[in-house]
């Protein structure tokens, strides 16, 4: 189940989207629940939680959806934005609030759809699943998100997680992990490293810099295909 | 153990001739046929392989006759002369044998022939090497090992040729050969080498002693080799600089059109702004002959016009512009999400080419879906991680859609970049990953 808000204050616009939203949960098989906000005042006011944001640009009051947007990036830098306008020059600045696309009004719904195949992507790697780590205590549950990347070193695995100074030791294969983990927002920078792309910070040269403080180092037979993973993770294409 | 300077002075007889000559045009067949095998065939190729075979066939067993039972002296005393005779003009023959077999042109069948005959004159050269060797190691040459020395060696030869040369052609493809005169000097230092090689041999008969002509056969071996790096690095930077003119051509094709569109989209931007100027003046009057209603939608209209896409940088915003009112005409949709700023280390003409050139492939592949309502391009330029991510995507068009052309890929990688294309559920999707600071 994934919350889509929509603010929108345009009565019409507003069932229109939602209409669209609604065929592509039945024809993805995806449960949505659907709210709406009439103005950019409730969503800066943090009244309502949602995975997804489409937010009109040209909304009434006093701030419009692009300074709306401004203001919820300020504590929120995460959620996914897309941006419903009528005039599609305001919105390629977007990218100054990450908003992941636009849609122009009257919203078709062929564009609703190719848009939602890339948010729902963004929406997965920044939710996501959990997986289970069989330790010597027992079995640990850890969300995908809170695992920055994964070392092995000889028949072990170190999982490196948000939030804790020492990895999590168990044995196994990085190849075991990497398969698990396919699809997801992890990259094969090297040998010995599974990087977690979300918690990546910046890459210089064959540094990897995570933002936990770590340097991984690419290896120069994974750097071109990790480059590839990450230029496919960054344009939303995985 | 038999003493080879002993073997070489008995007169063969036709069976022992007929046998290594079948041998040695087996040896040359397959080292040829290593570099032609992925060329296309002519029609009827099996057949005419067969003939080709058959030709060989009646001509190693009436050389073998002719050398052995006509004419003694052809197998023993001028043999080297006899062999001279016919390895020399020997590529000629593969070369109109190929040309017959296989559908490509003169030049690039000469590459393969000279390629493949040096390979097969450094399994050759190989061979007389190990035999020598062993002859200078242990006295003589035994049997065994002449008969392993004859089969190993150029299997294995060939099999590091086909290792270091031959994948490089099926990965890279054989370019058109332009460099004619340097082939046909290819072909004249392979006849040279030949000779040489037939020298080497007589070397051993007159007496020079074995480790000179170790020495003169590893000589033999290194121009082999030297020759078949010349042929490639004449191919493949030649087809490289095939590749850099056909871009700078294309990129002062597109420099030319941006000073076009840069001017054509001021000019619009001129003429839309009097023209809205003049719509609100009228709007303004009180006694206006005209509909005040028909006045704000022209007013509307025309701001479609005039509100030029600002990205941060200039070239950007006439690319997106210019294909913007374009889509518009087409009843495409353009998303276009760009941080221009971020494109700074481009040069303008290298942005132009490569946003035009991709775009216009969107458009066309957007066009040719009949359902007008499914008709959308996606264009996000954004910095994360220490990169400058661009991902352009659009409904595939159901053709195969054609690859990145090479101009693209080089420009990419002209700034340390990658282009990585992908097509998911009718969705094609092109994503461009530059360095944020690529000449930091």
């Amino acid at each position: 189940m994934y919350r889509m808000l929509i603010v929108e204050d345009s009565q019409e616009e507003a069932d229109r989207l939602a209409a669209h939203l609604k065929r592509y949960a039945s024809e993805h098989d995806e449960e949505f629940e659907i709210d709406r906000l009439v103005s950019a005042h409730s969503l800066v006011a943090r009244s309502h939680q949602a995975d997804l944001v489409f937010l009109d640009i040209d909304l009434p009051g006093e701030k419009n959806g692009m300074e709306a947007a401004a203001d919820l990036r300020r504590y929120d830098t995460v959620t996914p934005l897309v941006f419903v306008t009528n005039l599609a020059q305001f919105a390629v600045r977007g990218y100054s609030v990450n908003a992941i696309d636009f849609l122009v009004k009257p919203v078709r719904y062929y564009d609703l759809a190719m848009c939602m195949d890339r948010a729902l992507l963004v929406v997965r790697h920044r939710g996501g699943n959990a997986i289970s780590i069989p330790t010597h205590d027992g079995m640990h549950v850890t969300a995908i998100r809170d695992i920055i990347y994964v070392e092995v070193t000889g028949h072990y695995l170190d999982y490196h997680l948000v939030g804790k100074n020492e990895p999590l030791r168990v044995r196994g294969s990085l190849e075991d992990v990497a398969r698990s983990l396919a699809g997801t927002s992890f990259v094969r920078v090297a040998k010995s490293h599974l990087a977690n792309m979300s918690h990546i910070k910046d890459v210089q040269g064959d540094e990897v810099r995570m933002d936990s403080g770590d340097t991984l180092y690419f290896t120069r037979t994974k750097k071109r295909e990790a480059l590839a993973t990450i230029a496919a993770f960054l344009g939303g294409s995985t | 153990m038999t003493n080879p300077s002993d073997m070489q002075l008995v007169s063969a007889t036709f069976p022992i001739i007929l046998t290594a000559s079948l041998f040695t045009a087996a040896k040359i067949i397959l080292a040829i046929w290593l570099f032609v095998r992925k060329l296309p065939h002519r029609n009827r190729f099996a057949l005419r392989a067969v003939v080709v075979f058959a030709v060989v066939l009646v001509a190693v067993v009436a050389g073998s006759w002719v050398g052995t039972v006509q004419n003694p002296s052809l197998t023993t005393s001028n043999r080297y002369l006899a062999q001279a005779a016919v390895f020399i003009p020997l590529p000629i023959a593969c070369l109109a044998a190929t040309a017959w077999l296989y559908d490509a042109s003169p030049w690039t069948l000469l590459f393969c022939v000279t390629a493949g005959y040096t390979l097969q004159n450094i399994a050759s050269s190989a061979e007389t090497f190990n035999w020598l060797l062993s002859l200078v190691l242990t006295g003589g040459v035994s049997e065994p090992f002449a008969a392993l020395d004859m089969l190993v060696t150029p299997l294995v030869i060939y099999v590091v040729g086909y290792l270091v040369l031959v994948r490089r052609i099926e990965r890279e493809g054989l370019e058109l050969i332009q460099d004619r005169k340097m082939l046909l000097m290819i072909l004249a230092l392979l006849a040279l080498v030949i000779g040489f090689d037939l020298v080497n041999k007589q070397l051993e008969e007159i007496g020079t002693p074995v480790e000179y002509v170790i020495i003169l056969r590893v000589f033999h071996s290194c121009v082999c080799v030297f020759m078949l790096l010349l042929e490639y690095e004449m191919l493949y930077s030649k087809s490289l600089k095939t590749e850099i003119s056909t871009m700078s051509r294309v990129m002062e094709g597109e420099r030319r059109h941006l000073e076009l569109s840069r001017e054509s989209i001021q000019a619009i931007n001129a003429r839309c702004h009097d023209i809205r100027h003049q719509v609100l003046k009228q709007l303004t009057r009180d006694d206006s002959p005209h509909d005040r209603e028909t006045l704000t939608a022209i007013a509307r209209e025309i701001s479609i016009y005039d509100s030029q896409v600002k990205t941060g940088n200039e070239t950007l915003d006439v690319v997106i512009t210019e294909k913007g009112l374009l889509c518009e005409r087409e009843g495409i949709s353009l998303s276009c999400i760009a941080d221009g700023s971020a494109l700074s280390f481009m040069s303008a003409t290298d942005i132009y080419a490569l946003f035009g050139t991709v775009l216009g492939d969107a458009m066309d592949a957007a066009q040719a879906n009949d359902d007008l309502s499914c008709r959308r391009i996606v264009v996000n330029v954004h910095q994360a991680m220490g990169f400058v991510s661009t991902h352009i995507e659009y409904p595939a068009s159901g053709a195969a859609e054609r690859d990145a052309s090479v101009p693209l890929r080089l420009i990419v990688e002209s700034y340390g970049g990658t282009l990585e294309p992908s097509e998911k559920n009718g969705v094609r999707r092109v994503d461009i990953l530059f360095p944020a600071n690529p000449r930091s």
